[in-house]
């Protein structure tokens, strides 16, 4: 492996890959390194919304403004370009008394000054679009452009169309220590040294360290629930309460996919805690029935959290040190997915000033898209199972995944690591099973075709097996 | 495209059931075929070695892979067309529609039958405090990957939950050189059947804590420990935690039935979580009946075989309109089918089961103060599935209430 | 009295022992049953051995007749020498006369 780089971007979530996505526009030697043994595997990323926030919320003039403003533009054309499943049906916030008017016209007036959509709806309009939710809302804030996306094929995706336009990308590699030389800087990991002109830091909470004070991050806890796809229709876009001190407060969002997101809660915590507790879970399930009558306990199918990195700034942290090459991209909490792409231009700004971007001739700014049996007909899946009849072999029943697309999956950069990394492309067992039936085949489908032995596949991570070995 | 046209009776699912009711249904000379998700026909039976199958209908007390050959046997002697490794994707229009290796297939049938089975709950549904490593499982996975794989799901072993599955995988452990710590059950009583807690449990001194669940789960990438704590009669978490340190641990809280794919339709029972049927288990889809497990869980296979029947009653006799009469949930009751009884003129059975251990009682069927059937029930157990029949001339109103008294 | 639970069949019926008398049993295999049960407990085993180059794993096995409980973790080992390397019929009989308890080893299932 070669030590030298242009650019080293550190933290492979998504963040980190739409900078990496980003700057493999210009002729760098670029790398992206991760501590896990995948991408969108570990930190905020994989516990997140999923929301393209309106921007709205952010205080005006803030890098929080303007790079969720534009960060939204981007991701309409990115789920294009990049074949990221996503839904913009526009986010509802709902303001029940007159106090919470009072903040939704707040919100309305930061709305327009931060230049982005946004509209009064009373109770005749906000029940023409969302028919089931309580009627005990007296007023609404509609942001029309706003929606949601698939947050790990999105980290995904763009760490592959980084890497196809010969960005480089190393795993299972921790920062240990950032070593400031005169327009240089080392770094030391677990696998050695990696020397680069510029290090990005979007190592997310784990880049605090990296920070002059690093006081100035601390870690806030949200938990969710999520429920199977049996809801679909239940409601039409992300749902939400008048924000508070806390965030943006819990929501009831429906994923691309169909199902309900439910959460996050906000806990400001002491440490790096990703436990589930029945505490926060009431917490949910109280607020989301302040919107909706309904019971979701029965659809729901698992509980998850996640800690983000807060700034005291209350804004992100983008920018160079004043001595040295390291480009710090931290405190990237709410709307930090929705800021993502924009964050990635705006760091190729600042990089300009240091280094010469020249922009490449044969930039590729699309990906293939690859074969998903849900998006096409049956007489055009009829004709792939022909050809290749894997496509016509289910392993996945409750998201009809066949083991035709896993085995395309596993053939593709940045390949699946283990079982949570196909689920994580390919939504195997996310459904309401829970994996008890495809785990299975596809613990065959490794061993069989990949020869991968049993006791060696993984779960999760790198010690999380589900075999220990034969039985005699 | 694969198009089948002209087919009398069409089954989803190779099961016990569905294969019991294709070979019974073709000997009554109906033109049918059968289509399984699977390689291999026979359903979840296939990885149940254990015996106690088939005592009813063969005399005999089988395994599970012993039944199925039975069963597979009579089927390709009939030679009953099937599919294998078929999945349904549903109605569109009146056609069913099949993802195979072979293609895409069509179905256009008179009627249909839906034997998918059930799924297990997972940790999803009950909820435990803590983190999410591998090495939570459901039984029946673990089920699979001890019996027909052959591999092992770990080295300390908690299970939770005493249904049949969680008591006859402790028993299998325990025999394949696994250590089990212990079956925790949340309610006061056992859930599977008084034999297995003798023969799985008692034989090996696994001890069973009653009134005691899993309250949190410990371990970053695979499981390291486990916090149980006892609970009330409130099922609330009371008295002093214990941890167990243990690498894997089973949950056995209960099957669902699998109807997924005709969800959109179908009139669900939130009782039973199966569709509502009448007494031939027809759906309010037209032509279209569950059986099995996917329309109730049965606590015996042979029941769920032999009540399939009834859709060849259905199919086999013309059928004037009938009136609808509904069955309600009364005292102790936990959940019945069918939920709908047709005044047809004949006599069926109500399958039930209880909420709670109930012994020296009645259960009886009235219409408000009527009785119109009853019978007497030296002991009745959560775990079982039992039967009291009634005599659709004697139904006056439009509706019955069944319960214990 | 005692309180046996019958293993013969899934209705796992409450049999009773009072002293030498054995009530509340409703077939004669429950009786015969308690009666060997408090005398000498029997059991059957269902098991799996390996498959070598076949289309499954494993076999599914069991034992004709039952054996005494308490050398059941013996039997077993004699049972996990074997290894099946050709097509195996349902019901045909794996290994004979195992520990010479006049006890076979039956496959469960037949396999290619």
């Amino acid at each position: 492996m070669e030590k030298n780089f242009d650019v080293v971007v550190g933290g492979g979530g998504i963040v980190g890959a739409s900078i990496f996505r980003e700057l493999s526009r210009y002729e760098l030697n670029l790398l992206l390194v991760e501590k896990e043994e995948d991408i969108a595997s570990f930190g905020s990323t994989i516990a997140n919304t999923g929301i393209i926030h309106g921007g709205y919320d952010p205080i005006p003039n803030s890098l929080k403004a303007i790079l969720n403003r534009e960060g939204k533009k981007l991701w309409i054309e990115l789920t294009q370009k990049l074949n990221i499943d996503s839904e913009f049906n526009g986010v509802l916030v709902l303001a029940k008394e007159s106090d919470e008017e009072k903040i939704l016209y707040e919100l309305y007036e930061r709305g327009v000054k931060n230049n982005v959509e946004v509209k009064i709806l009373n109770k005749e309009e906000i029940k023409k679009i969302e028919p089931n939710l309580k009627e005990t809302y007296s007023l609404g804030l509609f942001s029309s452009d706003a929606g949601t996306i698939d947050p790990f094929i999105a980290t995904i995706n763009l760490v592959r169309s980084g890497f196809e336009n010969q960005g480089k990308v190393l795993f299972d590699t921790e920062i240990l220590e950032v070593i400031r030389e005169k327009e240089r800087v080392i770094l030391i990991t677990n696998s050695g040294e990696i020397k680069t002109k510029i290090f990005v830091n979007a190592c997310g909470f784990f880049g605090k360290k990296f920070l002059k004070d690093e006081n100035l991050i601390f870690p806030r806890r949200g938990e969710y629930l999520i429920t199977d796809k049996n809801l679909k229709g239940l409601i039409s876009r992300p749902i939400f309460g008048v924000p508070s001190e806390k965030g943006k407060g819990i929501s009831i969002t429906p994923t691309p996919h169909g199902n309900i997101l439910l959460g996050p809660t906000s806990h400001i915590v002491e440490n790096y805690d990703l436990n589930s507790y029945i505490k926060e879970r009431n917490e949910i399930l109280e607020k989301v029935n302040s919107f909706i009558d309904f019971d979701f306990v029965p659809y729901i199918i698992r509980d998850f959290a996640g800690v983000r990195a807060s700034s005291k700034t209350k804004d992100f942290i983008i920018g160079f040190e004043d001595t040295s090459n390291v480009l710090h991209v931290q405190g990237i909490d709410s709307p930090g997915l929705t800021a993502a792409p924009a964050i990635g231009k705006y760091v190729s700004s600042l990089i300009k000033k240091r280094i010469t971007l020249k922009e490449k001739k044969n930039f590729k700014e699309t990906l293939e898209p690859k074969i998903n049996l849900k998006k096409l007909s049956k007489e055009e899946i009829d004709m792939l199972i022909q050809k290749e009849p894997s496509f016509g072999e289910i392993v996945c029943r409750c998201e009809f995944v066949s083991k035709g697309e896993i085995l395309e999956e596993l053939k593709t950069f940045p390949y699946p690591k283990n079982i949570d990394g196909l689920k994580r492309r390919l939504r195997v067992t996310s459904g309401r099973c829970q994996g008890s039936f495809c785990t299975i085949r596809i613990l065959k489908i490794l061993n069989e075709e990949l020869k991968v032995p049993f006791e060696e596949i993984k779960k999760k991570g790198k010690e999380g097996r589900v075999i220990y070995g034969e039985i005699e | 495209m694969v198009k089948l046209n002209d087919i009398d009776l069409t089954i989803v699912g190779g099961g016990p059931a569905g294969l019991f009711l294709a070979k019974e249904a073709k000997k009554k000379g109906l033109k049918i075929v059968m289509f399984d998700r699977e390689e291999r026909l026979g359903g979840i039976l296939k990885q149940c070695i254990h015996t106690g199958f088939g005592v009813e209908i063969y005399k005999k007390d089988l395994t599970g892979p012993e039944l199925i050959e039975e069963l597979m046997d009579e089927v390709l002697n009939l030679d009953i067309p099937y599919y294998t490794k078929s999945m349904c994707i549903g109605f569109e229009g009146d056609k069913l529609y099949f993802y195979s290796p072979k293609g895409v297939i069509e179905v256009s049938s008179k009627y249909f039958v839906f034997s998918l089975g059930a799924r297990e709950r997972a940790r999803g549904s009950i909820f435990i405090e803590g983190s999410r490593p591998s090495g939570v499982f459901t039984a029946g996975f673990a089920q699979y990957i001890t019996n027909i794989l052959g591999l092992k799901i770990g080295e300390k072993v908690a299970i939770l939950g005493s249904g049949d599955i969680g008591l006859i995988m402790a028993r299998r452990l325990t025999l394949e050189g696994m250590e089990v710590i212990g079956i925790f059950e949340i309610m006061p009583y056992y859930g599977g059947l008084p034999r297995n807690i003798r023969q799985c449990i008692e034989d090996f001194e696994i001890p069973l804590y009653l009134s005691h669940t899993v309250v949190k789960i410990e371990g970053e990438e695979r499981l390291e420990k486990i916090y149980v704590s006892q609970v009330d009669e409130n099922l609330k978490s009371v008295g002093s935690i214990k941890e167990f340190k243990v690498d894997t641990l089973l949950l056995s809280v209960g099957l669902i039935p699998e109807i997924d794919i005709l969800r959109k339709n179908l009139l669900i029972d939130n009782k039973t979580l199966g569709p509502i049927v009448n007494q031939y288990f027809l759906t309010n889809i037209p032509n279209t009946f569950v059986i099995g497990n996917s329309l109730i869980i049965f606590d015996l296979v042979d029941k769920a075989m032999k009540s399939s029947l009834v859709v060849l009653d259905y199919i086999l006799k013309e059928r004037k309109k009938a009136e609808k009469v509904k069955l309600i949930q009364g005292n102790l009751i936990r959940n019945f089918i069918p939920q709908i009884l047709e005044k047809s003129g004949e006599k069926t059975k109500i399958y039930f089961r209880v909420k709670e251990p109930i012994f020296d009682k009645e259960v009886i069927l009235r219409e408000d103060k009527k009785v119109i059937s009853n019978k007497k029930f030296k002991a009745l157990y959560p775990a079982e599935m039992r039967e009291i029949d009634i005599d659709t001339n004697l139904i006056d109103r439009n509706e019955i209430v069944i319960e214990v008294v | 009295m005692k309180e046996i639970t019958c293993i013969i069949c899934p209705v796992g019926c409450k049999i009773l022992v009072d002293g030498n008398k054995i009530l509340n049993y409703k077939c004669k295999r429950g009786l015969n049953y308690v009666k060997d049960e408090l005398k000498n407990p029997k059991r059957n085993i269902t098991t799996i051995v390996k498959a070598i180059n076949l289309s499954k794993r494993r076999v599914a096995v069991k034992l004709d007749k039952e054996i005494p409980k308490e050398i059941l973790f013996d039997v077993l080992k004699e049972i996990k020498k074997v290894k099946i390397d050709k097509k195996v019929k349902r019901g045909e009989v794996i290994k004979e006369n195992i520990l010479n308890l006049g006890v076979n080893l039956i496959s469960q299932e037949t396999v290619e």
